[in-house]
C-alpha cells in the first residue's frame, strides 16, 4: 500500500533546481549522491531547465516517458495543488511534499492543505508531509530529503513529527554507527501519519523495531488499536513531547493541536504495548538494544563486572527498574568458583576483580549464560591498566553470536574503550557508557516481553438500561443544560447497575421532611444545584440529620449558604439522602480525551483527592485484569486490601464497577466527563455505593 | 383605538421586549400598530443621537413615522438645565400630545413605551400617571423578579400609582426554582386583589446573553477571524488561566460561552475550541499564533483581540451580562415564542376592547 514510499522504481523531483542554495537542488543531489540513480529512474521536473546535475530535466511529469512511482515536491505551497493534479493525471501513487506554507501558516495555509488532500484522494494518491524534511530509505538506497548525510542500513524504522530533530538524529546516528531501514519526516501529517507507518512497517522484513518522535496523535483510539496488535510482533518505541504544562503550550504553538494529557498518553502507551522513551538518548539506547540483540525471555538479569562500584550501581538500577537479579544456580556458582580468584564474588553481580583479562570474562560469561535462571547479561568493563579491552570486546561479541539471550556491553570510558566499542558494534552488541543506561534498555526489553506474553484483553458486556439513561440525558439537553448533578445523575448509575443510596430531591422544606421520614432518619441533606461542584466547600452538606425539625433547619441553611457563596447558582432544592456509614472512600471518574476517548480514573477519594492525587488511569474499554491492576496501582491499594488488622474492601465489586462505568462511557459518547466522589466500598462481599455522581454532556 | 402604556419598575426588566413582542403579535392579528416613547433620556441624547429603543422599533416594525414623533420629548442634560432655569412643562406636554395625535391617526393600537421606574418624569412635570391620563392609556407593568417580597411590592406600588388605568402586569425573569411560587402563590394572590397577571415568564439564558459583536464593542477589540459569526449570542463567560490539563474539563461545564485568555496561551485557546465556545477573547494585546487563528476559522469561532488585561476585561463584561438590550433577532424570536406559550392575549385584548382582524 505504501510501497511507493519504500521501494519506488522511479522518482520525480518537482522543483529540482540548478542553484546549490535551493532545497530543490539539495534533494536531487541527495538522491543522486547516495546511489538511487544507479538502479532507479530519477526525473528532475523544472520548466526552466533542460538538465540538472547531469540528468535530463522535464517541464512537467506529464511529459516524462515511462511511469513514475513517487513524486518529491519542493515548489512554493501555492503551486503544489496544480503539481499534484498533474501527478494524479500521470498516475503517481505517492508524493512527498517538502514545501512549507500550509497549516502551520494559518488560515490560508489550512485551506491549502485541505485542498491538496482532496486532490490526493481524488486520484488515490498518498501524501507525506507537507512541511517535512523528506524521507530516506536505506533498503532502496533513496535519500529523498534535504538532510545532510545518509544513515547506514540497519533494522530501525524511524519517523518524526519534527523535521529539524531528524537532522540531529541522523547526525548522531552517523557518529554512533546506528543504522536505519526507513527514516521518515512526518511534517504536518495532512494524510499519512504515525498510524499509517506503523501499519506499513509491521510486515517489513528489513525492520526489527519501529521508533517515533511524536508531539500529538490525531486518532488516538485507532493508534491504540493498531499499535496494540503490531507491538506483539515488533517493538514500538516512542518519545512523546509536550508532557508538561509549558511543553504543552509549546506543542500547541508548534503544531496547532492540543498536546494532550500526559496521563492519557501514559495509559494509551501502556495499554497498547508502546515503549516510552523519555529522551532522545533513551530512544537511541532502546532502539539499538532491540535492533541488535535477541528478545528477553526471562526477566532475571546477570551482571558481570570487573569493578565493584559500577556493579552496585547496576544492581540499584535493576531494582528501581523492576528487573530482578538472577539467583545463580549452585552448579553455576561452583563452576565460577573453580576458576575465579577467591576474592571474586560468585553471587550476582559477579565481580571478576580489576585484573580480569579477556579469558576470565569469557569463562565467566559462558557459565552465566548457561544458567537457566539468567535471561540477559550486562557486561561491565572498566579500563584498568591490564584490561584487554579489544580482546574482551571480541569475546563478548563472539558469545553474543552464539547465544539467544540479550547481552549488553557497558564498557565505561571514552578513549581507552573506543576500540572495544567499535568491535562490539561490529558484532551487533549495543554498548552503554554507564550501567544505568544499560539497565534502562534491559528494562525496556522487559516491558516488551511482558506485553508479548500478556493475554489478549477479554472485554465484558453488562446488561444495562440504555433507554433510561437516554431519557435522563435528553431531559438535560431539552433544558439547554450540560451539567447533571447528583440529583439526576444517580439515575444513570442505577441504570448501569451501580448501587446508590436512597435519594430524593426536595424542592422545599416540607418535602424535605416527608422524604426524610420516608427514607428513615438519620439522613444527609445536600444542596442540589447543577452549578455547585464542591458542596462541602460552600457548607452545602449536612450529615446525620436526625429529626424533622433539624431537616427543616438544614434545608433552609443549605439554601441560604448556597445563595451567599454562589449567588448565580441555580438552586433546585436539597437532596435528602440515606446516610451511608462505614466503608472506604474511593473516586471513579471519566474524562473523554479528544484523541483517545474515555480516560477512566480510579483513586483514593474523599475531599482530599485533589490534594493527594493518588490516582491511576486507563483508557476504556478495558478488561477485568486491567481494572484489578488499576486498583492495585494506587499508593493506597494496600489500605484497600486491609492493613493493621482491618478487613479487605470488596475489590471485586470495585473492579466490576469500573467496568460498568467504562461501558457507560463507551455506550454514551455524549457524556464527556463524569465523576463519582465518593464511591464508598464496604468489606469484601458487601459491595459498594456511588454517592455523589456528576456528569457533563458535550 | 386603544392606547397601551407599558411601564416597569427597574431597568432591564423586559419592557422593550414586551413592547416589540406585543406589537408583532398584534400586527399578525391584523391590527395596525403605532409606537411612541413619551420620554427619552440618557447619554445618547447628549451625543445628539436618537433614542435607541424608538429607532429599533422603527426598523423592526418598518414604521414610516418620523423618529421625532416616536420619541417626542428628549431630556438631554442641556434640556434639563434649560427647564430648571426657565420652566416649560407645558411645551413638553404640547409636544407629546401633538406627536401622539399624528402617530395614533388611522391606527388600531398605540403602544407607549414607558419609563424604567415609577418615579420617572416627575422632575419635568410629566410623571407616568399624568402621561397615562393625558393620552387616555391603559397601563400594563412588566415587573422583573429579584426577590419574592420585591416583586409583590413593585406590583402593588404600580397598581396604586395608576389606579383605574392599571390593567395588569407581567412577571418576568423568574428563576426556575421560583416559578412555582410565582405561578401559584403570587399570581393567585394578585388576582384575588383584582390585579390581573397576563404572564409569568421564566428566566432565559438566551435573553440574558450578549452578542459577540457587542463584546467586541464593549472592549474596543479587533475581530481577527469569523466576523460573519459576530451575531452569535454568548451565554456564559469563562476565564482560561489554568494549566491546560484541567482546562478541557473546566471548559466543558458551560455551553455557548466566551473564553477569555491571554493571547500567548495557544494550549488554552485550543482546549476552548474543543468545547462549545462562541468566541475567544485574547487579552493583553498579544497576537495569537496564525496556526491557532487558522484552527478557530476552521471551527467558526471568532477571535477578538483586546488591549485590556484579563481581569479588567472580565469586569467590563460582567457589568453588561444580563444588561444588554433586546435588539437581536434571536432574542426577539425567543421572547415572542415565550409570549405565545404563556401570555394571555385574549384577556389583554378584552381589557383594551380590541378585536382581532383576520
Amino acid at each position: 500500500m505504501l510501497d511507493v514510499f519504500s521501494s519506488p522504481q522511479a522518482v520525480a523531483v518537482i522543483g529540482a533546481s540548478r542553484e546549490p542554495e535551493k532545497i530543490g537542488y539539495n534533494v536531487l543531489h541527495n538522491i543522486i549522491q547516495y546511489g538511487y540513480a544507479e538502479h532507479g529512474a530519477v526525473y528532475p521536473i523544472n520548466p526552466n531547465a533542460k538538465e540538472i546535475l547531469g540528468l535530463k530535466c522535464y517541464p512537467s511529469v506529464l511529459v516524462v516517458p515511462g511511469a513514475i512511482d513517487l513524486a518529491v515536491i519542493v515548489i512554493p505551497s501555492r503551486q503544489v495543488m496544480n503539481a499534484l493534479v498533474e501527478c494524479g493525471e500521470k498516475g503517481i501513487k505517492g508524493a512527498v511534499i517538502i514545501s512549507a506554507g500550509f497549516r502551520e501558516m494559518g488560515q490560508e495555509g489550512w485551506q491549502r492543505e485541505r485542498e491538496i488532500v482532496n486532490v490526493a484522494r481524488r486520484y488515490g494518491m498518498r501524501l507525506l508531509g507537507p512541511n517535512c524534511l523528506g524521507l530516506i530509505d536505506t533498503v532502496a538506497g533513496l535519500n529523498a530529503s534535504f538532510a545532510v548525510g545518509m544513515p547506514r542500513q540497519g533494522t530501525i524504522a524511524f519517523m518524526s513529527q519534527s523535521g529539524a530533530l531528524c537532522t540531529s538524529i541522523l547526525d548522531m546516528a552517523l557518529a554512533d554507527d546506528v543504522g536505519f531501514s526507513r527514516f521518515v519526516s512526518l511534517g504536518n501529517k495532512a494524510d499519512l501519519d504515525e498510524i499509517a507507518f506503523i501499519e506499513h512497517w509491521t510486515d517489513d522484513p528489513h525492520t526489527r523495531v519501529i521508533i517515533a518522535y511524536l508531539e500529538g496523535i490525531g486518532d488516538g483510539s485507532e493508534f491504540m488499536r493498531v499499535a496494540r496488535q503490531v507491538s506483539r510482533y515488533k517493538p514500538i518505541i516512542a518519545i512523546k513531547a509536550g508532557t508538561t504544562s509549558a511543553g504543552s503550550r509549546a506543542v500547541s504553538s508548534h503544531t496547532g493541536t492540543l498536546a494532550g494529557l500526559e496521563r492519557a498518553y501514559e495509559a494509551a502507551f501502556r495499554q497498547s504495548g508502546v515503549i516510552r522513551a523519555r529522551s532522545v538518548q533513551e530512544l537511541f539506547d532502546f532502539s539499538i538494544a532491540f535492533a541488535r540483540q535477541p528478545l528477553l525471555q526471562n526477566e532475571r538479569i546477570a551482571i558481570v563486572t570487573n569493578a565493584g562500584g559500577p556493579g552496585i550501581m547496576a544492581t540499584d538500577a535493576c531494582e528501581l527498574a523492576g528487573l530482578q537479579l538472577a539467583p545463580l544456580e549452585a552448579a553455576t556458582m561452583a563452576g565460577l568458583r573453580s576458576f575465579l580468584p577467591p576474592a571474586a564474588s560468585v553471587l550476582n553481580p559477579v565481580d571478576l576483580l580489576g585484573d580480569a583479562l579477556a579469558d576470565r570474562y569469557e569463562r565467566t560469561m559462558r557459565q552465566v549464560l548457561n544458567d537457566p535462571n539468567v535471561g540477559g547479561v550486562i557486561v561491565i568493563v572498566t579500563p584498568q591498566v591490564m584490561t584487554q579491552v579489544v580482546e574482551t570486546a571480541r569475546v563478548v561479541g563472539g558469545l553474543s553470536k552464539e547465544c539467544n539471550k540479550p547481552i549488553f556491553g557497558c564498557f565505561m570510558g571514552r578513549e581507552a574503550v573506543e576500540q572495544g566499542i567499535q568491535i562490539l558494534n561490529e558484532h551487533a552488541v549495543p554498548n552503554y557508557p554507564v550501567p544505568e543506561r544499560a539497565v534502562a534498555a534491559m528494562a525496556a526489553m522487559m516491558t516488551h516481553r511482558r506485553w508479548r506474553v500478556r493475554p489478549a484483553a477479554q472485554l465484558e458486556s453488562f446488561s444495562v438500561d440504555h433507554k433510561r439513561v437516554r431519557h435522563a440525558l435528553q431531559r438535560v439537553r431539552d433544558e439547554g443544560r450540560v451539567a447533571m448533578s447528583d440529583a439526576e445523575a444517580w439515575e444513570v448509575l442505577d441504570a448501569y447497575g451501580i448501587a446508590t443510596p436512597k435519594t430524593r430531591l426536595a424542592r422545599g422544606p416540607d418535602e424535605a421532611v416527608s422524604f426524610a421520614k420516608e427514607i428513615g432518619f438519620p439522613v444527609a441533606v445536600k444542596i442540589a444545584s447543577p452549578d455547585i461542584v464542591h458542596k462541602t466547600d460552600v457548607g452545602g452538606v449536612q450529615l446525620n440529620v436526625a429529626t424533622a425539625a433539624d431537616v427543616r433547619k438544614a434545608f433552609d441553611l443549605m439554601v441560604y449558604r448556597a445563595g451567599e457563596y454562589v449567588p448565580d447558582a441555580e438552586i433546585w432544592g436539597c437532596l435528602i439522602q440515606e446516610m451511608i456509614i462505614g466503608g472506604r472512600e474511593v473516586i471513579v471518574g471519566m474524562h473523554r480525551d479528544p484523541s483517545f476517548g474515555p480516560l477512566m480514573m480510579f483513586g483514593l477519594g474523599g475531599i482530599y483527592v485533589e490534594a493527594l492525587r493518588d490516582v491511576a488511569f486507563r483508557i476504556a474499554p478495558f478488561d477485568r485484569r486491567d481494572a484489578r491492576e488499576m486498583i492495585g496501582e494506587i499508593r493506597a491499594s494496600s489500605v484497600l486490601r486491609g492493613v493493621r488488622g482491618e478487613r479487605a474492601s470488596d475489590l471485586e465489586a470495585l473492579a466490576e464497577a469500573l467496568l460498568r462505568l467504562s461501558q457507560l462511557a463507551v455506550d454514551f459518547p455524549e457524556i464527556v466527563e463524569f465523576d463519582i466522589n465518593p464511591v464508598t466500598v464496604f468489606e469484601d462481599g458487601r459491595g459498594l455505593v456511588g454517592i455523589d455522581p456528576r456528569l457533563i454532556l458535550g | 383605538m386603544a392606547t397601551l402604556y407599558i411601564t416597569s419598575t427597574e431597568t432591564f426588566s423586559g419592557k422593550s421586549a414586551l413592547c416589540i413582542g406585543l406589537a408583532k403579535r398584534m400586527r399578525r392579528d391584523g391590527l395596525s400598530v403605532g409606537y411612541l416613547k413619551p420620554l427619552s433620556a440618557g447619554p445618547r441624547l447628549a451625543a445628539g443621537l436618537v433614542d435607541e429603543d424608538a429607532e429599533f422599533f422603527r426598523q423592526t416594525l418598518e414604521l414610516s413615522d418620523p423618529i421625532e414623533d416616536m420619541a417626542p420629548v428628549g431630556i438631554s442634560p442641556a434640556v434639563l438645565e434649560q427647564f430648571l432655569k426657565v420652566g416649560g412643562a407645558d411645551d413638553f406636554r404640547d409636544k407629546l400630545w401633538a406627536a401622539y395625535e399624528r402617530i395614533a391617526k388611522g391606527r388600531d393600537v398605540v403602544i407607549l413605551e414607558g419609563g424604567s421606574s415609577l418615579r420617572e418624569g416627575y422632575a419635568i412635570g410629566l410623571p407616568s400617571p399624568l402621561v397615562a391620563q393625558l393620552l387616555d392609556a391603559r397601563v400594563l407593568a412588566i415587573i422583573h423578579y429579584d426577590e419574592d417580597l420585591q416583586v409583590m411590592d413593585d406590583l402593588v406600588a404600580a397598581q396604586v400609582s395608576f389606579g383605574d388605568r392599571f390593567i395588569g402586569a407581567v412577571l418576568n425573569g423568574v428563576p426556575r426554582q421560583r416559578m412555582p411560587f410565582a405561578q401559584e402563590v403570587a399570581k393567585q394572590a394578585l388576582e384575588a386583589r383584582g390585579l390581573p397577571v397576563y404572564a409569568v415568564l421564566p428566566q432565559e439564558r438566551l435573553l440574558l446573553s450578549i452578542s459577540v459583536s457587542e463584546l467586541a464593542e464593549l472592549l474596543a477589540g479587533e475581530i481577527l477571524c469569523c466576523a460573519d459569526r459576530a451575531d452569535e449570542l454568548v451565554e456564559h463567560l469563562m476565564v482560561g488561566a489554568m494549566g491546560v490539563d484541567s482546562a478541557l474539563t473546566y471548559f466543558r461545564r458551560k455551553p455557548n460561552k466566551a473564553v477569555i485568555t491571554g493571547g500567548d496561551r495557544p494550549d488554552i485557546q485550543l482546549a476552548a475550541l474543543e468545547t462549545s465556545t462562541k468566541c475567544l477573547i485574547l487579552t493583553g494585546n498579544l497576537q495569537p499564533s496564525p496556526i491557532i487563528i487558522g484552527r478557530a476559522a476552521e471551527v467558526g469561532v471568532p477571535m477578538i483581540l483586546v488591549k485590556q488585561d484579563t481581569l479588567t476585561a472580565v469586569e467590563v463584561i460582567e457589568r453588561y451580562f444580563g444588561k444588554t438590550r433586546i435588539h437581536q433577532a434571536k432574542k426577539i424570536e425567543r421572547f415572542e415564542q415565550m409570549l405565545e406559550d404563556r401570555f394571555d392575549f385574549e384577556r389583554l385584548y378584552a381589557a383594551l376592547d380590541l378585536r382581532r382582524k383576520e
